[in-house]
């Protein structure tokens, strides 16, 4: 009976270079529910040296790739600015990975030069190293078009992950080639999506002087900075709209902040809700098809829902406080939102119809003012700006009780009239948070990881705020 | 045009006047329609209540002690749960504004206030006075606020800025059609220091004249 399942009769589908992996994986699930103090001393290596490879890998954990610098694919071709498709690949792969900083390139490219000439490649040398990965690279350019292939091992089973070749990627943006190649390592070696080409939009301007501000674009790397607006005025928080195609943001175009839609790879933007006063904070929900954004039409800031033409409004708020910064969950059925009808300002949730109202965050010490809640791609936890010390901070709470309050940031060692870390955006895979810090006394665009860890400015032109994370 | 536009809105206030006159003060006192089987699990009972009696709480919920509201929130109209308060009509004007005027000028709030001091109070009678000596114009009440804070919260306060400022002219005999408050939060500081001095000069509500 069991057999004609037709699970059972179909072959496992397996390419020749995945199965050490899934061999890897089922020992590590055995070996995490064995073996309670598994995760402290091997992190990434098991007693006998294998490599430990999931996604359940403890928070620190690291690999240590080696990518030595690329090699002619032909014999005197003419080559890309190699260094800085080196530098990207492992700028991508630290930034939005579990990927150790590499310390001494110059002994990588001694070891590669030396085994080069032999055509083997010496895997005991790499592992002496202490590289669990080895990226080796070839590439030509010709006329405008790069041209490259990559190969990579894994230096404990001395076996190839995969190979692959990239071609008509354009000489203009070598960082460009450098994201695809990040993103197959980290999917090959983490099996996860990666994030290396996922963009940021975010709210760039000239200085805090100047009021003209745009809407711009990057990707997760901070590279490739493109402004997608030009509204030649004051714009506020986009948000991703439509099938990760559009961004909808506030613009102060018509004197009043109004919100517009645009599509990312450009055109005019259209607008959406130009009520009289606010119409601003804007968030999609792509199961829904809607937009949820605070009106103040009534004479107060309220929650509203309505679609992407801004049609079929619905008001999901009826108090005489402030609520505002609504976000959906990612399920879309309900939705986080920062209220002052309590004591302090805080973060409350409802369902998508306005019910079912109960409070998130609690008056706790040194902060009671919570704003900015945006809800982890995976519905378990929601971050948010958290004032404490009279500085921003990020901080996380579990979504379904409030509970497991913890502060993701330290602003202490900011300069002073810092305002701290604020405005967290999730990636899309939930492992990284996006966010606004004064840190060098500028608002810049920093990264780190969901635990606080790594973090890296990705902008750092005059004046740049209020990121969101892409998932396209 | 610009008659055809201004009959449009003094129709349109009258017709707001006349149905706030007509249905208010009945309903005010009549308690939310849903009764308390809907009423909200309060997760500690105390969050919606003010001293002086029952909170409104949203969509769901009862209403009761309304007499009792505390005076600095607007009155909710329990028939529907909207806030009544004075609804905005004007949409902002469009195209390049005249300037400002030293008839009318800049107001300045304490941290985190949307209160009108006395000696702003006595600014705004004259302000109101101008204006309605000159009813030609469109004026827009630009709500500022300093850079403290979430961007969002002080787009908000910024709000609230220009509409306390709006209720006050309206209650001097403006006519709200010709008032047109927005909020810029921190996106346009006056100073963008960070000092004291830059906080005070930045926390404002300006108004810009239109034709």
């Amino acid at each position: 009976m069991i057999n004609r399942s037709p699970f059972f009769s179909l072959p496992r589908a397996q390419s020749p270079h995945i199965p050490s992996f899934a061999w890897l994986k089922l020992l590590l699930c055995c070996a995490l529910c064995l073996t309670p103090g598994f995760a402290s001393a091997q992190v990434g290596q098991r007693a006998d040296g294998t490599l430990v490879i999931d996604p359940r890998s403890p928070d620190d954990f690291e690999f240590k790739i080696a990518i030595p610098s690329f090699e002619p694919l032909t014999p005197g071709a003419p080559l890309p600015d190699t260094k800085t498709i080196i530098e990207g690949i492992y700028l991508n792969l630290t930034l939005l990975s579990e990927f150790a900083t590499p310390t001494s390139q110059a002994n990588i490219e001694r070891l590669r030069a030396q085994e080069r000439p032999t055509g083997k490649i010496n895997f005991a040398a790499w592992r002496a190293m202490g590289m669990q990965l080895l990226l080796i690279g070839r590439t030509s350019l010709t006329g405008d078009q790069i041209r490259t292939t990559v190969e990579l091992h894994e230096t404990d089973k001395e076996s190839l992950v995969y190979r692959s070749e990239y071609k008509n990627f354009s000489n203009k943006s070598p960082r460009h080639l450098a994201r695809y190649i990040a993103n197959d390592v980290i999917k090959k070696v983490t099996f996860k999506d990666g994030l290396a080409l996922t963009q940021i939009a975010y709210v760039g301007g000239q200085g805090s002087k100047s009021w003209k501000k745009e809407i711009h674009l990057m990707y997760a790397d901070g590279g490739d900075v493109r402004k997608l607006t030009n509204e030649n005025t004051t714009v506020a928080a986009p948000a991703w709209g439509m099938n990760g195609t559009e961004i909808y943001y506030t613009s102060w175009r018509r004197n009043n902040p109004d919100l517009y839609g645009v599509q990312i790879r450009g055109g005019a933007p259209w607008l959406i809700s130009g009520q009289p006063q606010l119409n601003i904070s804007p968030h999609w929900s792509q199961k829904n098809q809607r937009v949820v954004l605070t009106l103040a039409m009534d004479g107060n800031s309220e929650i509203y829902t309505m679609d992407r033409r801004g049609e079929n409004k619905q008001r999901l708020t009826r108090t005489s406080a402030v609520d505002s910064s609504p976000n959906w969950s990612p399920d879309g059925r309900q939705i986080v939102f920062t209220s002052n009808r309590g004591y302090g300002q805080q973060l409350y949730i409802m369902d998508k119809d306005g019910w079912g109202m109960r409070r998130l965050t609690q008056m706790g010490t040194g902060y009671n003012y919570n704003d900015g809640g945006v809800w982890s791609p995976d519905g378990r936890k929601i971050a948010f700006s958290c004032r404490y010390r009279g500085r921003f901070e990020i901080a996380v709470v579990n979504a379904a009780d409030g509970e497991g309050f913890q502060m993701l940031t330290n602003s202490a060692g900011h300069v002073s009239g810092s305002e701290g870390n604020q405005d967290p955006s999730w990636s899309p895979d939930g492992s990284r948070i996006v966010f606004t810090s004064e840190k060098t006394g500028v608002k810049q665009i920093w990264v780190m990881k969901a635990n606080g860890k790594r973090q890296y400015p990705l902008t750092r032109s005059a004046y740049n705020l209020s990121p969101a994370w892409g998932d396209l | 045009m610009s008659a055809n536009r201004r009959m449009w809105t003094q129709l349109l206030l009258l017709v707001v006047v006349a149905s706030v006159s007509f249905s208010g003060c009945s309903k005010m006192k009549r308690l939310w329609p849903f009764g308390s089987k809907r009423s909200l699990q309060n997760p500690d009972g105390e969050i919606f209540t003010s001293p002086q009696g029952s909170f409104f709480d949203p969509v769901g919920g009862e209403v009761t002690a309304l007499d009792n509201m505390p005076t600095d929130y607007l009155d909710i109209d329990p028939s529907t749960g909207d806030v009544t308060g004075i609804p905005h009509q004007a949409l902002p004007p469009a195209g390049a504004p005249l300037g400002t005027t030293s008839e009318l000028p800049i107001i300045y709030f304490a941290f985190d206030s949307d209160q009108l001091t006395a000696e702003v109070q006595a600014a705004l009678d004259q302000a109101a006075q101008w204006i309605l000596n000159h009813p030609q114009y469109i004026i827009q009440i630009e709500g500022h606020c300093d850079e403290r804070g979430t961007v969002e919260y002080n787009l908000n306060l910024g709000q609230r800025r220009a509409d306390r400022v709006r209720e006050y002219l309206v209650g001097r005999g403006v006519n709200p059609a010709i008032l047109t408050p927005t909020s810029y939060g921190e996106e346009r500081l006056a100073d963008p220091g960070t000092t004291e001095e830059a906080h005070a000069q930045n926390r404002r509500v300006q108004f810009v004249v239109f034709e």
